[in-house]
């Protein structure tokens, strides 16, 4: 089967999501192939897992005065901070018979070409249970790409962030920590918890992108093309009517 | 009105509150399908004890996959909620 690669586009993160479900009713309906498109977010912006409370999650009043927005993903997970300049995001749909009734083994599978673009820059990545990418082992271990995935009407859809740069202080000034006392604790763990590209290798945003598309072309072999007219309108709509929609993004 | 959380050892974060006899689960778990979460929340009833809840929560998560706590997590996080 031949693989659409899209190539990196920043959006609004309503329009991230909304292009995420977009293509997963394309494949299903047969309209559009199999698909991996790399993209960036712009305004930055928060996501939060599909169980997670918003509020418990979301400092919501810090996020409106930096123009952070917030949308809830359909995938579990965790919440994460989408720096416009931070980061590069994928999303991979596809039918899911084409990969393992495992989950675990199918996150694996899918999180390989992350860690031979990372191998790239000289980074040695390693696939760590449940949905992380580490760099280095046991206690040392740093986490460089989070992901998430759901199944729905027969389409998996796996989606993840690779840090380029991070910015902790910013990150924490947007989330929510549940003991306030331990916030400078918390923040100076996550500092030794999560690395990124530009600590090991003098790369661009650019180029980890280009990295990233080499990669996913090797190993899901196909053609680089655009969104469809159709996907593009049903984007828009679904970005409006329920990823932009106060009770999607405050259901829980 | 009360609220318990747990870190699951290797696993994730789940957190159960409970407001006017209604339960709600959050966490940055994975189920499949997503849909469960409504009857995960159904199970959880004052009435129960630990293992009358595992017993129903199981029995709805034959239905699919919960990744990253388990239905003994949900349970013990409920009861402590309670508390």
């Amino acid at each position: 089967m031949t693989w659409r690669h899209i190539p990196f586009q920043s959006f609004d993160a309503f329009t991230n999501m909304a292009i995420d479900e977009a293509i997963m009713e394309a494949v299903r309906e047969g309209r559009s192939p199999p698909t991996i498109r790399l993209y960036g977010w712009s305004p930055s912006a928060v996501s939060i897992g599909f169980f997670q409370g918003l509020r418990n999650e979301v400092d919501v009043g810090a996020c409106q005065e930096a123009g952070v927005t917030v949308v809830r993903r359909i995938t579990g997970g965790g919440a994460v901070y989408h720096d416009k300049e931070g980061e590069v995001t994928y999303s991979l749909i596809a039918p899911e018979g084409m990969f393992p009734k495992n989950i675990i083994e199918s996150y694996r599978g899918i999180c390989q070409p992350i860690i031979d673009a990372l191998a790239d820059f000289g980074i040695a990545a390693a696939f760590q249970p449940i949905n992380d990418i580490i760099v280095g082992e046991g206690l040392n271990a740093r986490k460089i790409s989070g992901n998430a995935q759901t199944r729905r009407g027969g389409i998996l859809l796996q989606h993840g962030t690779i840090l380029w740069d991070v910015d902790v202080d910013r990150m924490f000034s947007l989330l929510k920590v549940s003991d306030e006392k331990m916030r400078d604790k918390l923040v100076h763990s996550v500092k030794k918890r999560v690395t990124c590209v530009k600590e090991y290798y003098t790369a661009s945003q650019a180029e980890l992108s280009r990295s990233l598309s080499k990669a996913f072309a090797a190993a899901f072999p196909g053609e680089e093309r655009d969104y469809s007219a159709e996907e593009h309108a049903r984007a828009n709509t679904l970005a409006r009517q329920k990823y932009g929609a106060a009770d999607w993004n405050g259901q829980r | 009105m009360g609220f318990a959380v747990r870190k699951v050892p290797g696993g994730k974060l789940v957190r159960v509150d409970v407001a006017e006899g209604k339960a709600v689960i959050t966490g940055d778990f994975f189920l499949y399908p997503e849909e469960l979460i409504k009857a995960l929340e159904a199970c959880l009833s004052p009435k129960l004890g630990k293992e009358e809840l595992v017993t129903f929560l199981d029995a709805v998560l034959a239905q699919g996959e919960l990744i990253g706590c388990s239905a003994e997590d949900i349970a013990e996080v409920y009861l402590e909620a309670l508390r």
